[in-house]
């Protein structure tokens, strides 16, 4: 009876003592989809949601209140945005610099797209046939005709005589295509 | 103890900054002596760095408290399999780690390529020792792991508790490996730059070991995902975390490179691309080590912060300057051989794949700087998170796994259009039918989710094609029957098959990734004993808390009872931990149930002390997949890089047989 007793009353104590530092706050699931979008302002790389700290414990309080006053979603953040500045939403907003976060990557690659665009216009020039077979490069074709050969001296190889039998000819290739691994 | 260890630091210090001046000296002078002491010099290096690491790994062992490094990362009561973890859970573990872990690859490169022409591999070993000299310097001199404490405590601090877990063992290593291997092509690079040899050779030899690092960052990769999962309790494996991001990075472009860098094997082009394609991983190698154990940007991961900030950056500038002008300095020698000879080639179609990794790699990298940048500019830290990173990179994404189909069906230098339409119709109508497919189940308002499924299926289906003609084909070549015809198709063209095995597993992580980022299922409740949650098809009822005690460490943990469609299936336990000396740190374990349909994923949020406890719960479509899909595409790296056993790469060059139809 002893080490029971002994065991509820330490449990009893951990839950009086953490109660606080464990965030004990049972977040319903709108005052969550709130608290995702906000980043936790003390901590590194968590949502308001996510983090264990205190600060966050307290701004899902606040949440939970506001919205138990009939504040709608748009109120609450900006309520935060308000006090923590626009460091506090995890989406970087689309304006101010915060648009400079979004049209970056979409300005690279549609550079990077035009570069290349003009670069492929450069080097393809229209130039004699060269290619015996420039069908589609199916499994099948890979299997009996080797893809074109690892480059050398920078001349395509010619065409050269088949043997007789169309099997001897298969093997003979495959025996060549796996030499060249 | 610690004195011996130090000792061992820096004598591998000095003695890679003599083989880093030795080799190229030698090189100058003609003198083969100084070669080969520049070779027994990185042998050297590797058994000095074997000594150190296995000095810490004692000094955890016996509980050295003397060394400051065992102190602040371990304790008494510390289980010995986590010893391992505590030897790379701090900075200077980890970077000791990283050095040693690259002077046994060193010496590795050494001996496999003895034979290779000693010119290069002077320049190769300048390279590697030049880096060690760093990895050196910031161990012996500004972080160093065996640095006393001027009292002996009784006790260490302990370990932090969130690298109390078995991924541990495994996660750190992959990836500060995956970051250090990369440093092996980036050597063969400069020695041929520095050599002038810029021809086909050095891509052979450095692709092998470009394969072998991508893999190696790309398992560290899931890895952490994993870990992640299981240990950060937030339902998800990716977080978009500076960390997370910086280890990603390196990898896109390696990824871009083993593809580009067939196009220079095949046809003689992009030479200065891929040189730069290599550099340029090596810069985000360094720059991930950097931002792990720096904590520059702020970030979940940083646990340690120290002074190596400004060493890692010189570092890095001084290695972006002088390989950037030895690469102008070759410019005119990397001159392409030959030309694109149409649009619809796979040439074409490697140098999209190549834009979209870039691209993607850009938009990751101003996603993680920018909060500085904005800092810098306006004084206001913007913050930069997950959503930014799936509206920008999810879209490219997709295009890639796309991209996935198309390329390997596109010819060597010039496709029909008429044949390619007809090569093309069957998987991409596939794929449409299956996106339609799952919006008629699922609903058509997740757009983006059934564009990714679609794309998925069309790679599957263009894989399965290749595989079953290729199959089909060598049957009626050899008389084989189809399960050896397959088995031979593939052990025979390894890295094609390889290659494909690895896209196989790509197509498995996305679509599981896909499923659970836009089907994922969350609520969060206040349960008193005795009372449900219903989530999805899941039904939890809590049946109490627990408290109990281990060695260093309370434990307090919730049991839930599991139905599924009304049938008890099982229980749940999750829990909170505080370790002895972390008790406002208290680490989670997250109950999880795995079936191969969806994880069923519960946290304990806290508790009150009526005995009712709060929960997280997400039910996260597919998750399994995404191991499995590591899985298989560890496998297809494995299939391509496995060396042929045949002794004919020697004879390509030379005439056989006057056959050479259908090689264009």
């Amino acid at each position: 009876m002893r080490p029971l007793l002994a065991s509820c009353f330490v449990l009893a104590l951990l839950c009086a003592a953490l109660a606080r530092v464990v965030h004990a706050d049972a977040l319903d699931d709108e005052a969550r989809r709130i608290a995702k979008q906000l980043q936790c302002p003390v901590c590194s790389g968590a949502s308001v949601a996510d983090s264990p700290s205190d600060l966050a414990g307290q701004m899902r309080s606040v949440i939970r209140a506001k919205l138990q006053a009939g504040e709608r979603e748009e109120q609450i953040v900006a309520y935060f945005v308000e006090r923590y500045g626009d460091g506090v939403l995890i989406e970087p907003p689309r304006r101010g610099i915060g648009l400079a976060v979004w049209l970056a990557p979409l300005t690279m690659l549609a550079v990077g797209a035009v570069l290349l665009w003009r670069l492929l216009r450069i080097w393809i020039r229209p130039r004699p046939a060269v290619s015996p077979i420039a069908g589609p490069s199916t499994a099948t074709s890979a299997a009996l005709h080797p893809p074109a050969a690892p480059y050398r001296n920078g001349t395509a190889r010619a065409e050269g005589s088949a043997p007789a039998s169309s099997v001897d000819r298969a093997r003979a290739e495959l025996d060549q295509f796996r030499r060249e691994g | 103890m610690a004195d011996f260890g130090h000792i061992a630091i820096v004598a591998a210090f000095v003695i890679a900054a003599y083989a880093a001046i030795a080799a190229p000296l030698g090189v100058r002078l003609r003198a083969p002596e100084l070669l080969a002491s520049a070779y027994n010099a990185v042998l050297g290096v590797a058994i000095l760095l074997s000594v150190a690491s296995a000095t810490l790994l004692l000094a955890f062992l016996t509980n050295d408290f003397s060394i400051k490094y065992v102190a602040e990362h371990s304790s008494r009561e510390m289980p010995l399999s986590l010893v391992a973890a505590a030897f790379y859970g701090g900075q200077a573990g980890s970077l000791l780690y990283w050095g040693w872990t690259l002077s046994l690859f060193s010496a590795l490169v050494a001996l496999q390529q003895r034979r290779t022409d000693p010119t290069l591999m002077a320049y190769v070993h300048m390279t590697l020792m030049g880096v060690m000299t760093f990895f050196g310097l910031i161990l012996g001199f500004v972080a160093s792991p065996f640095e006393k404490m001027p009292v002996v405590p009784a006790n260490g601090l302990g370990l932090n508790p969130l690298l109390y877990d078995l991924g541990m063992l495994y996660h750190p290593p992959m990836l500060l490996a995956g970051y250090m291997s990369w440093t092996i092509p980036f050597a063969f690079a400069v020695a041929a730059l520095a050599t002038g040899r810029l021809d086909v050779e050095w891509i052979k030899s450095t692709r092998r070991y470009a394969l072998v690092a991508w893999a190696i960052l790309g398992i560290g990769n899931m890895l952490g995902g994993w870990w992640a999962y299981r240990v950060l309790g937030w339902g998800g494996y990716w977080g978009w975390d500076p960390v997370e991001n910086s280890a990603i990075m390196p990898w896109l472009i390696g990824t871009a490179f083993i593809h580009s860098v067939m196009i220079q094997e095949r046809r003689g082009m992009l030479k200065v691309w891929n040189m730069a394609l290599v550099l340029v991983t090596f810069y985000l190698a360094i720059f991930g080590t950097f931002v792990v154990r720096s904590g520059v940007i702020n970030s979940v991961h940083s646990f340690a912060q120290s002074a190596i900030g400004p060493y890692f950056l010189g570092f890095l500038t001084l290695v972006v300057a002088s390989t950037l002008s030895l690469l102008f300095w070759r410019l005119p020698r990397l001159r392409s051989e030959n030309q694109l000879d149409s649009l619809l080639s796979r040439e074409a179609s490697f140098l999209v794949n190549n834009l979209l990794f870039l691209g993607l790699v850009f938009a990751i990298f101003w996603g993680t700087i920018f909060p500085l940048v904005s800092e810098a500019v306006q004084g206001t830290k913007i913050t930069v998170g997950p959503p930014f990173f799936n509206q920008v990179a999810g879209p490219i994404l997709v295009v890639l796994i796309a991209l996935m189909g198309v390329g390997p069906l596109m010819p060597w230098r010039k496709g029909r259009a008429e044949s390619l339409l007809r090569l093309f119709v069957p998987p991409v109508a596939f794929g449409v039918l299956v996106a339609a497919a799952v919006g008629l189940v699922k609903g058509f308002d997740q757009p983006k989710a059934l564009a990714s499924f679609g794309a998925c299926a069309f790679v599957t289906a263009t894989i399965a094609t290749e595989l079953f003609k290729g199959t089909l084909a060598r049957r009626r070549a050899t008389g084989e029957n189809l399960a050896l015809a397959l088995g031979n198709l593939v052990s025979r063209n390894n890295r094609r098959y390889g290659g494909y095995v690895v896209h196989l597993g790509v197509v498995m992580i996305a679509v599981a990734v896909t499923a659970s980022t836009a089907y994922q299922a969350e609520r969060s409740a206040q349960l008193r004993p005795g009372e449900s949650l219903q989530v999805a098809e899941y039904r939890l009822t809590f049946n109490g808390l627990r408290e109990r005690a281990e060695p260093g460490v309370r434990i307090v943990e919730a049991q839930l009872a599991v139905e599924a469609d009304r049938e008890l299936v099982g229980t749940l336990i999750t829990d909170k931990r505080f370790y002895r000396g972390f008790e406002r740190q208290p680490s989670t374990s997250v109950g999880i149930r795995t079936t191969p349909l969806d994880d069923l994923y519960v946290v304990l949020a806290g508790w009150e002390a009526d005995g009712s406890a709060s929960f997280m719960v997400f039910v996260n479509p597919l998750v399994i997949w995404i191991w499995l899909g590591g899985i298989v595409c560890a496998a297809g790296a494995l299939v391509a890089m496995w060396p042929q056993a045949r002794p004919s790469l020697a004879s390509v060059g030379a005439p056989t047989r006057g056959l050479a139809v259908g090689r264009a």
